[in-house]
């Protein structure tokens, strides 16, 4: 079986390459699911930060503040698993299952438990270092796997972790290639909003609140922002990637990889024949 | 060792075999073998897959899923509403930028 992995891995650049190219090869209605769900959960967040760090009496809904941010990241990781199920069927060259409300309900509560988790697990691995990897990889693969069919939570988990095992040099190779790459983003984004205000009224004279206040726009939220936006640029790159890991990773012991390819041939040899 | 080159259909007798069930670990020929969630298996064992999750459409499986559900976003809330806790904690002097101009390091 090792040596079998061995030989179906696919190196970490190569991965980031083919998610890269399934992303501008995509079709325009895929990322704006991504978008729909991602884009309430990071506004949630700025106002729910910005609210909870100036006002003076936030502590007294904070409780509930707080079920609204549960709720919208539930919303969220069920926009995931939905984004990244059309991902994973493109790869596969298959029809995503139809939709059924029974397949909804398992979905969204085999999501929502196993995220829900994964707010304690990743900080508390990452203070470990270690694991962290592992259990990035497991987090990413439960959204990529929920396209199965009634999947259940045992089954979604013994899955995800599976492949989370799956060559392992190569998982931290690409987490850390798109780390380098989320630091040149981050870094980007951060000086293209700090400067955009000075450029305006270099260009048309405006004064405004961020030019007259220098360094202070360098506050908390300012960074959340920079971090908002820098997690809606490279996360759909980071969950097509795991998709194409997942889709490797199944392929060893389905063949899905070696079937796509001899019809691809086939399809080729056709039209050959056909000129 | 056992390889599937020499080996006949366990259903049909004449036939040579095309794969393995990994569940039974019997021979199979192309007809009496599917695939199933990423896994070819024979008739009888998808059958006795189906079988042995009968909890899919039944009443227990909505309260199970519900449970679920419940127990992911209590989780959730917990995990936000102590972050809130914790963000409420810290000065707003640290929020604002201006922590460092204080000079409170002097005390």
């Amino acid at each position: 079986m090792k040596k079998t992995g061995r030989k179906h891995r696919k190196s970490a650049i190569r991965i980031l390459e083919l998610a890269v190219h399934l992303l501008r090869k995509a079709p325009a209605d895929l990322l704006p699911v991504y978008y729909i769900g991602s884009l309430p959960f990071i506004l949630g967040l700025l106002y729910f930060w910005g609210d909870m760090s100036r006002s003076a009496d936030a502590g007294e809904y904070a409780a509930s503040d707080a079920l609204g941010m549960a709720l919208l990241f539930v919303w969220m990781k069920w926009c995931h698993a939905l984004f990244a199920t059309r991902i994973y069927a493109r790869l596969s060259h298959k029809l995503p299952a139809p939709h059924s409300w029974v397949r909804l309900g398992l979905q969204v509560s085999a999501q929502t438990l196993l995220h829900a988790t994964g707010v304690f697990i990743l900080p508390l691995a990452l203070c470990l270092t270690l694991p962290f990897g592992w259990c990035f990889a497991f987090y990413q693969n439960v959204t990529v796997l929920s396209q199965n069919e009634y999947s259940s939570v045992r089954t979604l988990y013994r899955q995800a972790w599976q492949q989370a095992r799956l060559w392992p040099s190569e998982n931290h190779r690409m987490m850390a290639v798109i780390f380098i790459f989320s630091l040149i983003v981050f870094a980007n984004l951060a000086i293209a909003i700090y400067l955009f205000p000075q450029m305006v009224k270099t260009f048309f004279g405006y004064e405004s609140v961020f030019t007259l206040s220098g360094t202070k726009l360098l506050n908390t939220t300012f960074w959340m922002i920079v971090s908002g936006l820098t997690y809606l640029c490279v996360d759909p790159l980071i969950k097509t990637a795991y998709a194409l890991r997942c889709f490797y990773g199944l392929a060893i012991a389905s063949g899905d990889d070696i079937r796509i390819e001899l019809h691809s041939a086939i399809d080729k040899q056709k039209t050959m024949d056909l000129q | 060792m056992q390889t599937i080159a020499h080996q006949h259909c366990f259903n049909h007798s004449q036939r040579m075999a095309s794969a393995r069930c990994p569940q039974c670990r019997r021979f199979f020929c192309k007809e009496c073998i599917t695939e199933h969630g990423g896994k070819v298996l024979c008739t009888t064992c998808l059958t006795q897959t189906a079988l042995a999750n009968p909890d899919k459409h039944s009443r227990w499986a909505v309260l199970i899923h519900s449970m679920q559900f419940i127990i992911g976003l209590w989780l959730l809330w917990i995990f936000f509403y102590y972050f809130a806790q914790i963000l409420l904690l810290i000065p707003t002097s640290f929020h604002d930028g201006s922590l460092w101009q204080s000079g409170w390091w002097k005390g």
